[in-house]
């Protein structure tokens, strides 16, 4: 999917794996790839940024690990009102889904 | 290569004024997920696929000088609401009678204060205004640089506005001492401990500044702004929006004068109220001439 579809989403797509439980930057991107069977790619770096503005809006908080140099990574995981924002937002997608269904078949 | 490509990203977020604790937090994610990429697919791939240092450092920056935006632009309303509390305090009780802006120690001082008490917080109040809305409209998206340049210049004149209405109120209150009642010189100059959460608004918009944003552009107008607001009020929608922006200015300025004229008329006071009124239409269309541009009136 194209880099341009795929921007609309990432913070859904964030939020739902996270919504497995706490990982760190790298196993976020992975569970969004393994999830799609491969058909999200995201642009790697761009998760960062997408990660600090949904923490700035008290979505996910995130802290260090216990490792150490390059082993030291930093973990995010849902807040409660993120919690809550993943199942409203997954209720709207799935209604457009269903919509958009409806109006091609 | 995962050090070079570290580097890099580091010489990019110092060029788009990106420093300090968040600078070095992306760094050590960053160093730590290409370390882990690296395992499986090699440093190369890991480079590759993490993409353009450039453009990351950008999206932080972006991002950043967004939100710290936003974050100062509420500081500031609330310090400017606290001191417009005050102030329309000050001027409403205010005995008219013990003012004589012809006298004091310093010749035209009190007048210029007292001008100065009347225009400035209108200045104040429609620059806060204005960065509130423009503010409010890009609170859900990134905004792109010349609009955040917009809610900041604008929020900076409110705060100067706002911070020099305290000072000639102050100033009034030393120079007509001794017509004015203890208790309203004294809260006057009292008034004036306000300048600080004003400051440290300002800086909160200068700090929120040296993030680049991006991308550049042209911004839009005020009546962008009005139009906005109007979409949100049905009332307002059935009045035709003026074509352009000195016409909105001119409406403005009409609409000010007559009612202030108005307020003059029924304080049993036609003349003065049709001078005050005349004063006010051209304060406004003076200000519209002088900080258009800052604004983005026009």
């Amino acid at each position: 999917m194209s880099d341009e579809v795929l921007r609309g989403h990432v913070d859904l797509l964030l939020l739902a794996a996270l919504g497995s439980g706490p990982a760190h930057g790298y196993a976020i991107v992975e569970a969004v790839r393994v999830r799609s069977g491969g058909a999200f790619s995201l642009s790697e770096g761009s998760v960062y940024p997408a990660l600090y503005r949904l923490e700035r809006d008290g979505l996910v908080v995130s802290a260090w690990d216990a490792g150490r140099g390059e082993r030291r990574r930093r973990v995010y995981r849902l807040t409660s009102k993120g919690r809550d924002e993943l199942e409203r937002r997954r209720t709207a997608w799935r209604g457009y889904v269903r919509a958009m269904e409806a109006a091609l078949a | 290569m995962i050090d070079a490509y570290v580097d890099e990203l580091a010489r990019e977020l110092a060029a788009a004024g990106v420093r300090g604790r968040p600078a070095r937090r992306l760094l050590a994610e960053t160093r730590a997920h290409l370390a882990e990429a690296a395992a499986g697919a090699g440093e190369a791939a890991a480079v590759a696929s993490f993409g353009e240092a450039r453009t990351l450092a950008r999206l932080v920056a972006s991002d950043l000088a967004n939100a710290r935006t936003q974050r100062a632009t509420w500081a500031g309303i609330a310090s400017l609401a606290l001191a417009g509390a005050v102030c329309a305090a000050l001027f409403v009780t205010l005995p008219r009678s013990g003012v004589d802006v012809f006298a004091g120690a310093v010749p035209g001082l009190a007048l210029a204060a007292s001008a100065a008490s009347v225009f400035l917080p209108q200045v104040s109040f429609v620059a806060g205004t204005l960065a509130l809305v423009r503010a409010l409209r890009h609170r859900r998206a990134t905004a792109p640089a010349p609009e955040l340049a917009v809610v900041q210049r604008r929020m900076l004149v409110a705060l100067a506005a706002g911070g020099l209405t305290l000072l000639s109120l102050a100033a009034l209150a030393a120079t007509q001492r001794a017509g004015l009642p203890g208790w309203w010189t004294t809260a006057a100059v009292a008034g004036l401990v306000l300048l600080l959460p004003l400051a440290a608004a300002a800086v909160g918009i200068v700090h929120a500044r040296r993030p680049a944003a991006f991308p550049a552009g042209r911004p839009a107008t005020a009546l962008d702004d009005v139009a906005a607001v109007a979409a949100l009020l049905p009332a307002c929608r059935r009045f035709p929006l003026p074509a352009s922006p000195a016409g909105l200015a001119a409406a403005v300025a009409v609409c000010a004068g007559a009612g202030v004229a108005l307020a003059g008329v029924a304080a049993s006071d036609p003349i003065d109220g049709a001078l005050r009124g005349v004063l006010e239409a051209a304060a406004v269309l003076g200000c519209y001439r002088v900080l258009g541009r800052v604004l983005a009136l026009r």
